[in-house]
């Protein structure tokens, strides 16, 4: 268990942020985190998303897998979008 | 130039010793001016490719801080009716084309990312103003949204793609102040930021556009707003590379304690001078219903 910081970057909204996340969240988890500090601040929830994706480089993660599963440096880039 | 107005603003407001303080400042950076085309003639005589190469480094970094500085001020902070011009077509008359002409008298060529450059002035400073006015508790003046429906028609007007740029986020939040949400007005973090200009990433042009744009020196990872931003750096990386911007000290330990009002105790706010709305947020009442207005 360790608290890394990443730069996060929900899609559509016009900056990442510096979001504290533990190595042992899942990717849901991560997801979440990052969401907080776009959705609902500058972007609107989406009510008929099925969720959350997480992407690094370009590549999908799967979303049970937990962030140490991918060994991810500080401030890694994470791309969120919605999952329809 | 912007000292001269500046000065001619205060002066016609009554406030003398600004007005003079400002002319004196402009005598000064007047000459600092001047001094700049000998030496560009000096450096293009005996090293026509540096000249190019400083120019278009500090073409670019310049720009970018007069971008955040001016752009903001012209087209969201002056009153509608004072506004004489967009900062995209101040821009363009007042330095795009007397800059490609003095380019053109020294035999130098326009930078060469100046298509960028031009989209730049279409999104970059909305971009940095929306970043400015929600991170306004880390600013030391109060910010103006600028966005009420008449000054959106205006923003529409000088720049056709503004709405779906940025009118999205702000619609959010305005639907968040008229709710009474404020805390979701509000940062709770940082945003990631240029290890070249310091500013944050995105800010260069719109949401669409953004991505993450790297470079490797020395075992450490630098993050850009854009690829003139990282191509600036690996010209002199050596130039760049020690510095720590803001979340680098963040990161490494040195603000604490490590959340946003760390960040605040480090710049020095405190509450009676940290910005918030400059008019308590009553421009937002605008997108009320119109039932609410009466009520």
């Amino acid at each position: 268990m360790a608290i890394i910081p990443v730069y996060g970057r929900f899609v559509g909204d016009f900056t990442a942020h510096l979001v504290a996340v533990d190595t042992e969240d899942t990717i849901d988890e991560v997801a979440t985190k990052i969401a907080a500090h776009a959705v609902g601040r500058r972007l609107p929830r989406q009510p008929g998303a099925t969720g959350l994706e997480v992407s690094v480089e370009g590549r999908t993660l799967a979303p049970a897998s937990r962030l140490k599963d991918f060994s991810p440096r500080p401030l890694q880039w994470l791309d969120v979008r919605w999952k329809w | 130039m912007q000292f001269i107005a500046l000065a001619a603003d205060a002066m016609a407001a009554g406030d003398v010793g600004f007005s003079n303080l400002l002319s004196s400042i402009q005598t000064d950076e007047a000459r600092h001016a001047q001094q700049g085309f000998p030496t560009l003639e000096v450096l293009m005589k005996h090293d026509p490719e540096r000249a190019q190469r400083v120019l278009d480094v500090s073409f670019w970094r310049s720009f970018r801080l007069f971008q955040a500085m001016t752009g903001p001020a012209m087209d969201y902070y002056t009153p509608l009716d004072r506004r004489t011009m967009s900062f995209k077509e101040f821009m363009l008359e007042w330095v795009v084309d007397q800059h490609e002409r003095t380019l053109r008298d020294y035999g130098l060529k326009r930078p060469w990312y100046w298509d960028t450059f031009m989209q730049s002035l279409e999104h970059g400073h909305h971009a940095l103003h929306l970043g400015m006015w929600f991170w306004r508790p880390t600013l030391f003046w109060k910010p103006s949204a600028g966005v009420s429906k008449a000054e959106r028609r205006w923003l529409n007007d000088k720049y056709p793609s503004w709405e779906d740029s940025w009118g999205v986020l702000w619609d959010e939040i305005i639907n968040n102040v008229n709710h009474g949400a404020m805390a979701q007005t509000l940062p709770e973090t940082l945003p990631a930021l240029c290890n070249l200009t310091q500013l944050p990433i995105g800010t260069h042009l719109d949401r669409h556009h953004l991505e993450c744009i790297t470079s490797e020196h020395d075992g450490r990872t630098y993050y850009f707003d854009s690829e003139i931003s990282k191509w600036c750096f690996e010209q002199e990386p050596e130039r760049y590379a020690g510095h720590l911007n803001v979340v680098d000290r963040f990161v490494a330990g040195m603000i604490q304690p490590a959340d946003l009002s760390g960040v605040l105790q480090w710049m020095g706010l405190t509450n009676d001078v940290m910005g918030d709305d400059a008019v308590d947020y009553s421009w937002a009442r605008d997108y009320l219903p119109d039932a609410q207005l009466v009520g």
